[in-house]
């Protein structure tokens, strides 16, 4: 990914996939706690970005049935969504140190 | 806002990019969402709120999943029978005739078929961008009313094609058109910056505004004449078509733009 796409996309995307990367995780919980960092954020964008997640493959869901309303969708990570996100991790990581060697902190 | 009524109006918004089944996939999700949100004791106003509105989610959806907004089956059902309509409205510009109340009503179905075939109709632009209702219709009526007096000043100056004298006054018109142009640029360059699909379709609107209004002019500043009447009609028809051009082109435009800089 180019920096410049990392910087506008990928910081809220790699977001989504780090805390999708260790359990499966309902849709609604990410939604959730990607909200309580970025409340200016509408919590749809990250159904959108989960819902991109799972059809470029780097993400799984599998189906709850609930007993009472509709079944819950779980997203796990998979082996191609991890290489995207140690990508978008090292994308950011130059993006900050190249920030902060200007001076911004 | 309700758990119906949001889910409803999501799934008209949906219906315009997603096939059927993704549609569906989406809506129950969504479902999912109130029912974990009731769970936390949420009232159904708060989890809309942060879910954000129908036309917004959609639109979130088009763009993060890079739909672009089609033409679905019927859109292009109706585009055809909008073009099939325009046949004989533009025999009827090119031959003329003596009674304004008829060129009148053609020219409303013209207008209405164009900007089917073209999709910018205004609710369906609506639907499409996720732009409020009283922004565009703000923006058109506005600009529809500026662009006339540039129009009416353009055609009441043009000799070019020999097509008579405009009513509106030059002065007055100068200004208005100068405003107008304004109004347009910054109009486009905000949305631009905010959201590049907004962007596009309101700065089509912006300029579309003129074919609505172009006929305006002509038809009061010529009432009281059949024959000039009709001629002015003709101007309206040439002005409308310069317009549609001008206005595909600057939408090309708008929207490449906005790929490059997404």
């Amino acid at each position: 990914m180019t920096m410049e796409a990392q910087i506008k996309k990928g910081v809220l995307e790699m977001c989504v996939l780090f805390t999708i990367r260790e359990k499966e995780t309902y849709g609604y919980d990410v939604m959730r706690t990607m909200r309580r960092f970025f409340p200016e954020v509408n919590e749809s964008t990250f159904y959108a970005i989960l819902r991109r997640l799972h059809a470029d493959g780097s993400a799984l869901t599998t189906q709850s049935g609930e007993s009472n309303g509709p079944p819950r969708k779980y997203y796990r990570i998979t082996e191609a969504g991890l290489a995207t996100l140690q990508k978008n991790i090292e994308g950011w990581r130059r993006v900050k140190s190249a920030v902060e060697e200007m001076g911004i902190r | 806002m309700e758990k119906q009524k949001f889910l409803g109006e999501l799934r008209k918004e949906l219906r315009w990019t997603f096939a059927k089944e993704e549609t569906e996939d989406i809506l129950r999700d969504y479902e999912g969402f109130f029912a974990a949100g009731a769970s936390e004791g949420k009232t159904d106003a708060e989890i809309c709120a942060d879910l954000g509105s129908p036309p917004g989610v959609a639109l979130s959806l088009a763009e993060t999943l890079g739909k672009k907004r089609p033409f679905s089956r019927k859109a292009a059902i109706r585009a055809g029978a909008a073009a099939l309509l325009l046949i004989p409205n533009l025999l009827y510009f090119l031959l003329g005739n003596g009674n304004p109340a008829v060129t009148c009503a053609a020219l409303l179905v013209e207008t209405a078929a164009l900007w089917s075939v073209l999709g910018f109709f205004p609710p369906v632009a609506r639907r499409r961008t996720g732009a409020g209702r009283w922004p565009v219709l703000c923006g058109h009526l506005l600009l529809g009313g500026l662009t006339t007096a540039a129009a009416a000043w353009f055609w009441s100056r043009s000799e070019v094609l020999a097509l008579g004298n405009g009513g509106a006054s030059v002065d007055t018109a100068g200004i208005l058109f100068a405003a107008s142009a304004a109004a347009i640029a910054v109009f486009g360059i905000v949305w631009f910056y905010k959201r590049s699909a907004q962007a596009f379709t309101l700065t089509v609107h912006a300029l579309g505004a003129v074919g609505y209004v172009s006929a305006a002019g002509a038809v009061f500043s010529r009432l009281s004449d059949p024959d000039a009447f009709n001629a002015g009609m003709r101007e309206a028809l040439w002005i409308y078509l310069f317009a549609l051009l001008l206005t595909a082109f600057v939408a090309a435009l708008i929207r490449d733009l906005g790929k490059r800089v997404k």
